[in-house]
């Protein structure tokens, strides 16, 4: 009996796969009808191969190839991302969300370490000019890069090939009377020719010239773009008027364009650290001999310096190497590298790439959220991309189909991230200690990110998702078996983003509380005690003038208002000496000092004041000598405790009391050791000076104290002044900043996590609705059937909670023993915290899926499959 | 409203349709259009045209009773409505005006 023909199997898993709805059975009984006839009319064969091709242009009713070409690919996947708008928008918000991080923190990095100098031009034909230095035991030793002046001054005014030498002696903190207010300024000392040769363009006015480095010509200042916004205004009015120095007038020739920073290494910001860290002004160095520079200056050109030439060509000609090797031995001429930060970005390599593991943490968990999902929905694809297989589709062009659709959501991110971050930017403009700038670097980074992010959560994920059997991939309905697989990877994944983002939170926690308990472990919240530093020897007054101000400054200050008790300390220049070893940092302090900062007195007592021969230490000097008891009676053969002049000169003393740290840890930022002794207000005045306000209107007295020293001498400004609270919180504002950068990474990590594990949970939920829909006809509660997915959801979280939080107590106690030894040693509220935050994420993951299968209809269910 | 318009193949698919009488289906229209135009034409592309034409209104659709030739599988059948006359009317003149041009231009 002869075999009827059927069509083939390929072809009718096809048919199968079609979703033609009410339509089948007209459908299915046409194409057999066409079928037979083709087997009579053209041949079993040509029927088959007629039959497959048919039902593939049912399946795939468009007119594109199964093999399309790279636009059609896009179509398609910018298709299947609007059948999806709620997964498309949650997928793009990962992205973004983790780009915008990147992207930002590398446009920090890249102004800080990599990018251009403000006001510099032409970085590549600048080289900076260094000498070995011989010690005296012939070897060669030192900083390089500091020039001696007497060096410069060895340099001819032009040396061929090069077009201009700039030259900084360094930087000077002085008072000035800057628009008829004293202020704190930090000036730097240069050449005539210092701004032409960096190729420096003034924001308003003129740059110096070489004519203003001449003794014989008017004092000129270029001044600094932010100390002329902030004393001036910005106005235009501000070229041409003085600002007093010293005993110079300086004019007002022009002002340095905004972020300008000159030669030096240290950053071009400050975050509150150190005050006055970059320069306020430019000066010629003609006209800076004097008060404490006109020592550095006329110590036979001692003072170091740097020295940076404009090359006329790229690179320094044999000439110019020939000049150099007649005058200084060891020389070399060095490519410039100087950049935001301060010093060379290679040395800096370490802490650029701690800057940014933490934001590239947090865009790895958004790709494993696009991994995640675009698996998934590969995974339910694997029929079609079976056929597509079959029809000679190679494994290439199913993964670059399928991974397109990240790509487009990378690109978009990318895009997205560089344009919110080149806006904020333009926002917070002005408001930033330093002039952050997007530039083509940043902009590459953006466009390379995406490229990134979809290797990582497109490639990978297709590649695995088109690695079946053609045929198990045809006979497999959609996403069916898909969701074991799918399930087992996301959990895994999921996990992990869990554990990450809850080391990352608990780890921020600790470091905010370690530095929020900072600053109290330091030194007590004390508001009600104002300090204000002076450096009087700054501006060239005689040693009777200091001591003239200092009596005036005592009187004057105990009649402002709301001030109960006035002290000062002299922090003196030299130190003092047991001759056991220990070495302490020396003061001259009025009896008062020790009750206006509210020193405890650890053991002995306090000397009277006058009782010269007695000193009180504090308990980080006590410490060496076995405790605050054991130091008491104590004869300490000090070496010297006296001024340069030779005044208060005490070569034994006795220490009569111990007191605690208090106001040094604030001063030196560390426990330092210290030895006082008592001077009464009419002693000479050699030191840095610092007051003490202590009562109830110490807080609001700066603005008085200021007065009062304005009205003492127009250039007299404080160096350091407000109330210890708030001193202690300036040391701590970078800290400050650097928690909340990590917290907000965190966050947005946390969050990350937390969509993550509501796309996972949906997509596990409803794979298993067959199951469910099982369960429920033969019994089960629909309470019982939500609580697998709550139970799911807190097998996974758990877990991820349990790695997080033991990562975050090892991160802890590492910060514990190296940065924070103020923080408590075992400190559970970060961890409840965190516990709280995954707790109630976890459940709002789970509340949605959840209560969709709770409403399962288990005929409906089961109908479905 | 602008008038709908009908692609090259749609055309074919339409005219099939016409010349197939009423109540033609699937497989005759595949084999009509194969046969006259001498183009491979997959029953799928038949379909979508169908679809489409349905769409615009050029002709409709009903479901047949069941049949013994075909396993007891219904047909559907497919009819040419008066608007699809009209536009198969309206572009069979048009082409006709143009050829008609073209032989003037010729002699």
């Amino acid at each position: 009996m002869p075999t009827v023909p059927r069509p083939p199997r390929l072809g009718r898993l096809l048919l199968c796969l079609c979703r033609l709805g009410e339509r089948r059975d007209d459908v299915v009984a046409d194409m057999s009808e066409l079928f037979a006839a083709r087997v009579a009319s053209r041949g079993v064969r040509e029927a088959r191969r007629r039959f497959t091709h048919d039902a593939l242009s049912l399946l795939l009713p468009s007119r594109r190839s199964v093999t399309s070409g790279l636009g059609a690919d896009l179509r398609d996947a910018v298709r299947a991302l609007r059948r999806t708008p709620l997964q498309t928008a949650s997928l793009f918000f990962c992205l973004l969300l983790g780009t915008i991080l990147t992207v930002v923190m590398f446009t920090v990095v890249n102004t800080l370490f990599a990018g251009e100098l403000p006001g510099i031009r032409d970085r590549d034909t600048l080289v900076r000019l260094t000498v070995q230095h011989m010690t005296a035991n012939g070897e060669y030793s030192g900083d390089r890069r500091s020039i001696a002046l007497r060096h410069y001054l060895q340099l001819p005014p032009t040396l061929p090939g090069v077009a201009a030498i700039a030259f900084q002696l360094g930087s000077s903190a002085t008072s000035a009377s800057v628009n008829g207010t004293p202020t704190r300024v930090r000036a730097q000392i240069v050449n005539g020719d210092f701004f032409i040769a960096l190729g420096t363009q003034p924001a308003i006015g003129r740059v110096l010239q070489r004519s203003d480095d001449d003794t014989s010509s008017p004092p000129a200042v270029v001044l600094g773009y932010d100390l002329w916004r902030r004393s001036f205004g910005g106005s235009l009015d501000s070229i041409g008027q003085t600002i007093g120095m010293g005993p110079h007038q300086y004019q007002i020739v022009g002002v340095a364009p905004k972020g300008f920073g000159g030669i030096s290494e240290v950053p071009s910001y400050s975050l509150g650290g150190g005050a006055h860290d970059a320069a306020d002004l430019w000066m010629p160095k003609a006209h800076a001999a004097w008060g404490k520079d006109a020592v550095v200056l006329s110590c036979g050109g001692c003072a170091g310096g740097k020295v940076v030439f404009r090359l006329a060509s790229g690179q320094p000609s044999r000439a110019v190497e020939r000049e150099l090797e007649q005058r200084f031995s060891g020389y070399a001429l060095e490519p410039f590298r100087l950049t935001q930060a301060g010093t060379d970005a290679a040395e800096l390599v370490g802490g650029v790439a701690l800057l940014m593991t933490v934001p590239f943490l947090v865009l790895a968990m958004a790709c494993t959220n696009v991994a995640g999902v675009q698996l998934s929905r590969a995974l339910r694809r694997t029929p079609e991309l079976a056929t597509r297989v079959a029809l000679g589709a190679t494994r290439l062009q199913l993964t670059r189909l399928i991974s397109l659709e990240t790509a487009v959501l990378a690109v978009g991110a990318g895009f997205g991230a560089w344009f919110i971050t080149w806006q904020a930017l333009r926002w917070t403009e002005g408001l930033l200690p330093v002039a952050i700038m997007a530039d083509w670097r940043v902009f590459v980074f953006a466009l390379v990110t995406p490229l990134v992010v979809t290797l990582i959560s497109g490639l990978l994920p297709s590649w695995r998702a088109t690695g079946f059997c053609v045929l198990d991939g045809l006979q497999q309905g959609a996403g069916a078996g898909a969701s074991v697989r799918v399930t087992r990877l996301r959990r895994t994944v999921l996990t992990l983003q869990i554990a990450l983002s809850v080391a990352l939170l608990g780890t921020s926690l600790h470091l905010a509380r370690g530095v929020a308990a900072a600053p109290a472990a330091l030194a007590p919240p004390q508001t009600d005690v104002l300090t204000a530093s002076l450096r009087l020897f700054e501006l060239g007054f005689t040693l009777e003038q200091r001591t003239a101000i200092r009596v005036e400054l005592d009187r004057t200050l105990r009649t402002l208002p709301g001030v109960g008790v006035v002290g000062f300390g002299e922090a003196l220049f030299t130190q003092v000496n047991s001759g056991g070893g220990a070495v302490a940092h020396t003061r001259l302090v009025s009896d008062e000092w020790f009750d206006a900062i509210g020193h405890r007195i650890l053991a002995g007592r306090l000397p009277a004041p006058t009782e010269r021969d007695a000193i009180v230490i504090n308990e980080t000097m006590a410490a060496q000598y076995g405790g605050a008891q054991a130091a008491v009676g104590r004869t300490l053969k000090a070496q010297a405790l006296s001024s340069g002049d030779g005044r208060a000169t005490l070569h034994e003393a006795t220490v009569l009391g111990v007191v605690d740290d208090g106001y040094e840890r604030v001063a030196w930022g560390h426990p330092v050791a210290v030895a006082y002794a008592t001077a009464s207000v009419g002693e000479p005045v050699d030191g840095l000076q610092t007051f003490f306000l202590k009562g109830p209107g110490a807080s609001m007295a700066e603005k008085p104290v200021r007065e009062v020293l304005a009205r003492i001498h127009p250039q007299l400004a404080p160096y350091e002044i407000g109330t210890i609270a708030a001193l202690v919180e300036r040391k701590f504002a970078a800290a400050h900043l650097a928690v909340t950068t990590l917290a907000v990474m965190s966050v947005a990590a946390l969050l990350l996590a937390a969509v993550g594990l509501f796309g996972a949970m949906s997509q596990s939920a409803a794979a298993r609705m067959r199951e469910f829909g099982v369960r429920l006809a033969l019994g089960a509660r629909p309470i019982d059937i939500g609580r697998i997915v709550l139970r799911e959801t807190a097998w996974v979280s758990g877990l991820g909670l349990l790695i997080g939080l033991l990562v975050s107590t090892v991160a802890a106690a590492g910060i514990r023993s190296s940065m924070l030894a103020t923080a408590s040693p075992v400190d559970l509220v970060p961890a409840a915290i965190v516990v709280g935050a995954v707790g109630v994420i976890a459940f709002l993951a789970a509340l949605t899926p959840a209560r969709r299968v709770m409403a399962i209809d288990p005929v409906r269910s089961l109908r479905a499959e | 409203m602008a008038p709908e318009r009908l692609g090259e193949f749609e055309e074919f698919t339409l005219l099939a349709v016409r010349a197939l009488g009423e109540s033609t289906y699937g497989v005759p229209v595949q084999q009509f259009v194969e046969q006259t135009t001498g183009r491979r034409a997959s029953i799928g592309a038949i379909y979508a045209a169908l679809d489409r034409l349905e769409t615009k209104g050029f002709v409709r659709s009903i479901i047949g009773e069941p049949t013994a030739t075909r396993g007891g599988k219904r047909k559907r059948l497919f009819s040419v409505t008066t608007a699809g006359i009209k536009t198969a009317t309206e572009l069979r003149r048009v082409r006709e005006q143009i050829w008609k041009t073209i032989e003037e231009a010729q002699s």
